[in-house]
């Protein structure tokens, strides 16, 4: 497809956007031709969101111009956006989740007839694009009943129902099991087919080798160059996002067998749990992972006490174990790292020390009172163990680059000094440099003697980190892979219960 | 979190310091504190401060006018405020207008016991008061113009048992917001006047807040309730419930039916006329508004002025409507 | 940082314009800004300040208490009616707080473990509380309650008389502040109400902390009952109606965010004093009574946009 000189869908030239006069854009080009996937490669703060949002017509840039088909285009406001045929589909999905999957499609652009929806033109409409992109999923359906990764290819439907010809994909994996993201390449290579023009972001470098045709950097701001994805390899990509190497450790060794009992689980059901049996090690990682609703995230909820187990028992060394609230669990030495930072993690209101310190309060309490020079103290020591770059303390938490939020929830954890500690997702959306430092944290933590209970579907950080890899599927222990058997293939291969 | 707190310490600050600068500046004769009598001296044209409970039914409304126009006859500065339907902010008003410096205050109280503070807040600044509308169950007043809801509750008794006669019967009586001082106070005068009549009995009474809607959601609850024919008379504690109340019964096909309002607004002298209701009961703003004010201006003048200046509750039938003018 | 500064500044104009506005007028208001008048104005806040006070604790920790003029109405009458019977006023202050709190946690209980939406729940006991209250007084007020009357004066700052309520008012809402800002249990309410799944599974008894913040409402509400009967002696079955949105639109001018997890009580006792002088301003100045609310509801407008769009900017 190189070989013919195609005029690009949607091209970008010399785009330029500074806020409060720090540049987030200088001169970038980009452009992205019909049956192309284009991927956009950066370190978090690179400028993807700006220019992603550039394309969507969020903002508008203070330099450059849009050409869609060849055409000046000026961009309102996201409507027009769409109107022209670019459409965003954003990490948080945008679907109305009580209304069904046609009212999602159609929404705002209901087939009507005066005043009235013409409901049954809606779902013969809405179910001749699911057919077109293959997708078996119901127009009749809620959307509320279906799973996260079915809602990502209902969003892409929508995005065609207003005939986009370009589609810009912001992390669209990140919440995805693998079997799902599976689904979601199916899907986009039938788009290709369809000479949509694709505009991929992520931070899963993987992914972008595996479907991406061509791939652009960028680094503050700038625009590094643009490759063919085959000729680039991951390092080279890495290199190019970061201008130098991140040195991805080796996996450390550990002693195992002969260490006690961390953590452990007998018999635990719930009504996704089925009989799940599981114990940590002291200064083992274990990694415990599967299919979204596969019961691996409901199990750490009921190990650290914010769900609840219908029966089983669990034991924290050697004593019998069962938190009724996340403060029960805390006492007794147990942390958990949320996964969902937005969600569940971070406080948006409070400022940097106050999230850090949420879960060590007590030891800024003196008598009745909270001693905030203490407290603050508290706040810098961790801050600065944990490297979370800052501009003070009392700068509000969601200012802070998603890794530095991480970090800071990290530190939150391990200041309460716990014996057994739960990472949900640790490295969600999040840079590959900061990615790695975490990493190394945790491996310093399980060598210190922390039990660790990585639960998450990122399966390189599982080859990465752990010691032993559970798989669980349908509530139930489907693989127990040791430190030889954890790969990529052998874990997703007992997640979706293929041979292993 | 703190974003917005530099202006508000700012402002907070400005404030307080020139409370504190008040406060310590008051010992020299100039910073005497006010809310002593200031226009004493013969030339400063005389100054009058008057709450209203509310201004937003029109029976205050005619009252406001009446002040007002009286006040402009006679050469009298005049500031009418709204007590804004509540005891506390009436009482609020009262001080503000004590602090701005007045030489006297009518004040038509909300409640008898709960305006009591701000009457002793007037004596406490030599300010006379002249109770409009509604007796104070407290402080010293001046003069008391009006006539109150328990002699308009009694009025409406005396007139039912007059109309049904000594063979009574059983009636509904429709009262206001629940708990606030006209509806207490006119069933008070209500049920003193029922008690010299035995032969008149309450089959049902009911909360309508003084309003039209409620008025006619309640009167068709009750058509409901009670067999035609065994209620031989409706007692509204305004006339604002008594015309919805005698145009549902009368829908369901009542006869005969007495129905008595209170107030002698507009629409209620056309029904009287009409027939659609009995009677209601002339309670005229304007006369009480003009009467206080004259009463402001004899005390001005130094004449000796009587301690309760009474305008009489008139009830109106038939007989008397053509002779009277409505309230408001 | 300078820039920062005047961009902070910039965003917030029209409070400033608005605070500065409303002091030029003062200042040219005959008496306005004498102690006496001052005085007054800060005792005529108390019983609404201390509403918002408490109003705070509800706002911060994500909730909305709607019952506090019903709650005041009902321990009004429930405490006069003691009275009548000879309870001695140490007792009666105990007990007015108490049964506020009481009822406050009502509120809390249902919000935090039935989770019904805050707003409904304190509708519900807004209206149960004030029908309580008729029945208790069978619909007659309790008049002529003596037994606060030491509340009721004041101590001499130079000549002018500051009414022991301004005192109380002012104490209640220090100790607010050092409950909201020097205590574990202030904290975990700011995280409460800025993210209650993340503060419950940072560890935070998130049920109790809500249950304690609309406990502190109706305290609060008790406490204003007691000032209110020191000063009007009177227990009536509508005494207090509508106190909530006046403690409420305190809060709002004081920028406390009904989103929940932001705000202070300094700002919310800023917002009633602004409010209570915006309103002796209007009568003194003689600006027609008229136009009252439409003045008080475009000021309460003005900070709750400025408000608004200022912490849209912040989060950019």
């Amino acid at each position: 497809m190189t070989s013919v000189r195609l005029l690009p869908r949607v091209a970008l030239h010399e785009i330029s956007k500074a806020f409060a006069g720090a540049p987030a854009l200088r001169g970038v080009d980009f452009d992205v031709l019909p049956g192309e996937i284009h991927a956009l490669c950066g370190e978090n703060g690179a400028g993807k969101s700006t220019l992603m949002n550039v394309l969507g017509g969020v903002i508008r840039p203070d330099h450059g111009k849009i050409e869609i088909d060849g055409r000046d285009v000026i961009f309102r406001g996201p409507a027009d956006a769409l109107e022209q045929g670019v459409a965003v589909i954003h990490q948080e999905l945008s679907l109305v989740p009580c209304l069904t999957v046609a009212e999602n499609l159609y929404l705002g652009h209901e087939p009507r007839l005066g005043p009235w929806i013409r409901r049954n033109v809606m779902f013969r409409k809405a179910d001749a694009i699911l057919e077109r992109l293959g997708f078996k999923v119901s127009s009749r359906a809620k959307v509320a009943n279906l799973p996260i990764g079915t809602r990502q290819l209902v969003e892409i439907a929508k995005a065609l129902s207003w005939a986009a010809k370009v589609l810009v994909l912001d992390e669209p994996t990140a919440a995805l099991s693998r079997a799902e993201v599976e689904r979601l390449f199916e899907a986009l290579a039938d788009l290709k087919k369809q000479h949509i023009a694709i505009v991929y972001i992520s931070h899963h470098l993987d992914e972008v080798n595996e479907i991406a045709d061509r791939v652009t950097v960028l680094r503050d701001g700038r625009r590094v160059g643009t490759w063919l994805a085959r000729d680039l390899g991951t390092d080279r990509l890495i290199q190019q996002m970061l201008g130098q190497e991140v040195a991805i450790a080796e996996k450390s060794m550990r002693p195992q067998e002969e260490s006690s009992i961390c953590w452990r689980v007998t018999e635990a059901r719930t009504d996704t749990l089925n009989g799940v049996d599981l114990s940590v090690r002291t200064g083992e990682i274990v990694g415990l992972t599967g299919l979204a609703g596969a019961g691996h995230e409901q199990l750490a909820s009921c190990a650290f006490g914010s769900e609840h187990l219908t029966s089983g028992r669990m034991g924290l060394l050697g004593e019998p174990y069962q938190p009724n609230h996340p403060r029960h669990a805390i006492t007794r030495g147990v942390a958990s790292v949320p996964g969902d930072r937005r969600r569940s993690g971070l406080i948006p209101t409070l400022d940097i020390a106050d999230n850090l310190t949420l879960s060590i309060l007590d030891q800024a309490q003196r008598r009745f009172f909270l001693d905030r020079t203490a407290m603050r103290t508290l706040a810098k020591r961790w801050c600065d163990t944990f490297e979370v770059a800052r501009k003070s303390l009392t700068q509000g938490i969601l200012t802070l680059s998603g890794g530095n939020q991480q970090k800071v929830l990290m530190a939150r954890w391990v200041a309460t000094s716990p014996k057994f500690l739960i990472l949900n997702d640790p490295t969600r959306g999040i840079d590959v440099k900061t990615r790695e430092s975490i990493h190394q944290r945790v491996e310093a933590l399980a060598e210190a003697g922390l039990g660790v209970l990585l639960v998450t579907s990122d399966t390189q950080e599982l080859v990465r980190l752990a010691d032993r890899v559970v798989v669980l599927r349908e509530g139930r222990v489907a693989a127990e892979l040791g430190r030889l058997g954890i790969s990529e293939e052998t874990i997703v291969a007992a997640m979706i219960g293929a041979g292993a | 979190m703190s974003h917005s707190w530099s202006i508000k310490y700012l402002f907070l600050s400005a404030w307080m310091t020139l409370f504190v600068m008040g406060c310590g500046g008051s010992t020299d004769p100039q910073g005497s504190p006010s809310g002593k009598m200031p226009g004493s001296s013969a030339t400063n044209p005389k100054r009058i401060g008057a709450v209203l409970p509310m201004f937003s039914h029109p029976f205050f409304i005619a009252q406001k006018a009446g002040l007002k126009a009286k006040a402009k006859e006679l050469g009298i500065a005049i500031d009418v405020r709204d007590g804004q339907d509540d005891d506390l902010k009436q009482i609020s008003q009262v001080e503000a207008l004590l602090n701005s410096g007045i030489d006297l205050l009518i004040l038509c109280p909300r409640d008898a016991d709960a305006l009591v503070p701000a009457v002793e807040a007037a004596n406490r600044a030599n300010v006379p008061v002249i109770a409009l509308n509604r007796l104070l169950n407290g402080g010293a007043v001046l003069c008391y113009v009006g006539a109150d809801d328990l002699q308009g509750g009694i009025v409406q008794g005396e007139t039912l048992a007059a109309a049904l006669g000594s063979q009574g019967g059983s009636i509904i009586y429709l009262q206001g917001t629940q708990g606030s001082s006209p509806q207490r106070n006119r069933r008070e005068g209500f049920l003193r006047s029922l008690n010299r009549h035995p032969e008149i009995k309450i089959a049902d009474d009911r909360f309508a807040a003084f309003q039209e809607d409620k008025a006619k959601a309640v009167m068709t609850d009750l058509v409901q309730a009670h067999p035609k024919g065994s209620i031989r008379a409706i007692v509204a504690q305004a006339d604002e419930m008594a015309l919805p109340a005698a145009e549902v019964a009368k829908a369901e096909g009542w006869k005969d039916l007495i129905v008595i309002g209170l107030n002698g607004n507009t629409a209620a002298f056309a029904a009287v006329e009409s027939g659609e209701i009995y009677a209601t009961v002339l309670q005229d703003p304007t006369e009480q508004a003009v009467r206080a004010v004259e009463t402001a201006d004899e005390y001005f003048r130094g004449i000796k002025v009587p301690s309760s200046v009474i305008t009489p509750l008139v009830a109106v039938t038939k007989e008397n409507v053509k002779k009277l003018k409505p309230a408001y | 940082m300078n820039r920062q500064m005047a961009q902070k500044l910039a965003a917030r104009l029209p409070q400033i314009l608005l605070a500065v506005v409303a002091l030029v007028l003062m200042a040219r208001t005959d008496r306005f800004f004498t102690p006496t008048t001052l005085g007054s104005i800060l005792k005529l806040a108390s019983i609404v300040g201390v509403l918002a006070a408490g109003q705070t604790f509800a706002l911060i920790g994500g909730g909305f208490d709607l019952s506090q003029g019903a709650a005041l109405g009902l321990v009004a009458a429930a405490t006069a009616w003691l009275s009548t019977q000879g309870v001695p006023a140490p007792a009666l202050v105990v007990f007015a707080l108490g049964l506020g709190a009481f009822l406050g946690s009502i509120n809390g209980v249902f919000v935090a473990t039935a989770r019904t939406n805050a707003f409904v729940t304190t509708l519900s006991t807004l209206l149960i509380f004030r029908g309580t209250t008729f029945a208790l007084l069978n619909g007659h007020p309790i008049a002529n309650v003596r037994v606060f009357r030491l509340l009721d004066e004041g101590l001499t700052l130079g000549t002018t008389l500051v009414a022991w309520r301004s005192v109380v008012f002012l104490s209640f809402v220090g100790i607010a502040w050092v409950i909201l800002r020097r205590t574990v249990f202030g904290q975990h309410l700011y995280a409460t109400g800025g993210n209650a799944e993340a503060a419950r599974l940072a560890g935070i008894r998130t049920s109790y902390v809500k249950v304690a913040s609309f406990a502190l409402s109706g305290m609060s509400a008790g406490l204003a009952a007691v000032l209110l009967l020191s000063w009007v002696r009177l227990a009536k079955p509508d005494t207090g109606t509508g106190y909530e949105l006046d403690a409420i639109a305190a809060c709002v001018v004081g920028g406390v965010s009904l989103q929940g997890g932001a705000g202070s009580v300094i700002g919310a006792a800023f917002g009633c004093l602004l409010l209570q002088s915006l309103g002796t301003l209007i009568t003194m100045s003689r600006f027609p009574d008229e136009y009252r609310n439409l003045v008080t509801g475009a000021v309460i407008l003005t900070f709750a946009a400025t408000d608004a769009l200022a912490r849209r900017s912040d989060r950019r």
